[in-house]
């Protein structure tokens, strides 16, 4: 497997590219912005993203559709049925998707949003904003608040230690280092 | 990035190394195997994808390396040189560093949480979007680095110099900042005792 961490300045947020090790169809998770960064990335590895998987529509997170699907025709996988205009394919909690050489698991985690997702591509879980190094989404209220750290609890957590989480924003980060120094995670609902 | 494959020995559930077909406890003469691993071709290390579990690495010197997509948990490294090197989407979480020495390296997505770092040193560096959760870090120099977006919730930081960093996103949820020198480094930037959202 190929795998690209990219940064963007526009919200500060992650964009993540995973494709075949020999190239072809690949997976693109929160295109916040598309920019020749990232096109050198899919170009230089003989790659085509063919699906863009969408964890929450903020904006930080889909901001770069625009300008990719100008480039690639992608399907655009998300909880609404479309994103900036875009048709998607709606998926939800428990959904597998087979994209390419990879299956994909769809996790929902609601809470930062009400319809987020995180997705799971073998040992890797791309989380948005639901869980991320040492933090937790925003919620809008405690009701909010709830639903997202028990869906961490109930559906990250139990995952295994050494699975590796992308979040949204900031650091890379594993399930068990989560347990240990989440200090947010030990939070009463 | 890394694929993790099981040891070949019955009950044991440590990941085989990269290459191998048992883990750093069942395999024969692991250390020359991980020297092996670790070696440079045409005068360049590259080091991709490897899985390097629990290995024991001193005194090598693995300057100007190119590091990506590996795995080093629970590793231990002493006097390694990794000065100028490039580390990208790497976990070298609960690993051990003494008297490391990554000067001028470019450290970018990477995992160093509930690691113990002792008398290394991090200064000139790149470190962006570093995950430092729970280190106990004595004795270690970040200065003149870009420690952006960089997380130290959960810290233990003794005699730890961070002049003139870049701590601009930074998060620190430290029990004892007064242990920490941030002296010309703009604090201002980063986020104290606030947990990231």
């Amino acid at each position: 497997m190929k795998f690209f961490s990219l940064f963007s300045r526009l919200g500060f947020s992650n964009t993540y590219l995973v494709g075949p090790r020999g190239g072809g169809d690949a997976i693109l998770v929160d295109p916040g912005v598309f920019d020749a960064a990232l096109l050198q990335a899919v170009e230089a590895n003989g790659l085509y993203v063919r699906s863009i998987l969408i964890t929450h529509a903020h904006n930080s997170h889909i901001n770069g559709i625009r300008a990719l699907r100008k480039v690639y025709d992608s399907q655009i996988y998300a909880a609404q049925p479309s994103v900036l205009d875009f048709p998607a394919r709606r998926v939800q909690d428990g959904d597998r998707l087979d994209l390419g050489e990879f299956s994909v698991r769809v996790i929902g985690t609601p809470g930062h949003s009400i319809d987020s997702l995180c997705f799971q591509v073998g040992n890797l879980v791309f989380t948005g904003d639901s869980l991320s190094a040492g933090g937790t989404g925003t919620t809008r209220d405690g009701y909010a608040r709830g639903l997202l750290l028990e869906s961490i609890r109930r559906k990250l957590l139990p995952l295994g230690d050494e699975v590796l989480l992308f979040p949204g924003h900031g650091p890379p980060t594993k399930v068990g280092v989560e347990k240990l120094y989440n200090p947010l995670l030990g939070e009463k609902l | 990035m890394f694929v993790s494959r099981p040891c070949s020995e019955p009950s044991c559930k440590r990941p085989a190394l990269s290459g191998a077909a048992a883990c750093s406890v069942h395999l024969p003469a692991v250390a020359q195997y991980v020297a092996a691993q670790l070696a440079g071709r045409d005068g360049r290390v590259v080091l991709e994808d490897l899985d390097l579990v629990g290995v024991r690495v001193q005194d090598l010197d693995l300057s100007g390396a190119n590091i990506t997509g590996c795995r080093f948990t629970a590793s231990t490294f002493s006097r390694v040189k990794f000065a100028g090197c490039q580390l990208s989407l790497s976990f070298l979480d609960r690993a051990v560093f003494e008297e490391c020495d990554f000067s001028g390296a470019a450290i970018l997505n990477a995992v160093l949480a509930g690691s113990r770092l002792t008398a290394c040193s991090f200064e000139d560096c790149e470190i962006a979007q570093v995950n430092f959760l729970g280190i106990q870090a004595d004795r270690v120099r970040f200065d003149h680095s870009n420690l952006y977006g960089s997380r130290f919730i959960g810290a233990i930081l003794e005699s730890v110099s961070m002049r003139d960093c870049n701590l601009t996103r930074a998060f620190f949820d430290l029990p004892h900042r007064d242990a920490v020198d941030f002296r010309s480094s703009n604090t201002a930037e980063a986020v104290f005792q606030e947990v990231p959202a």
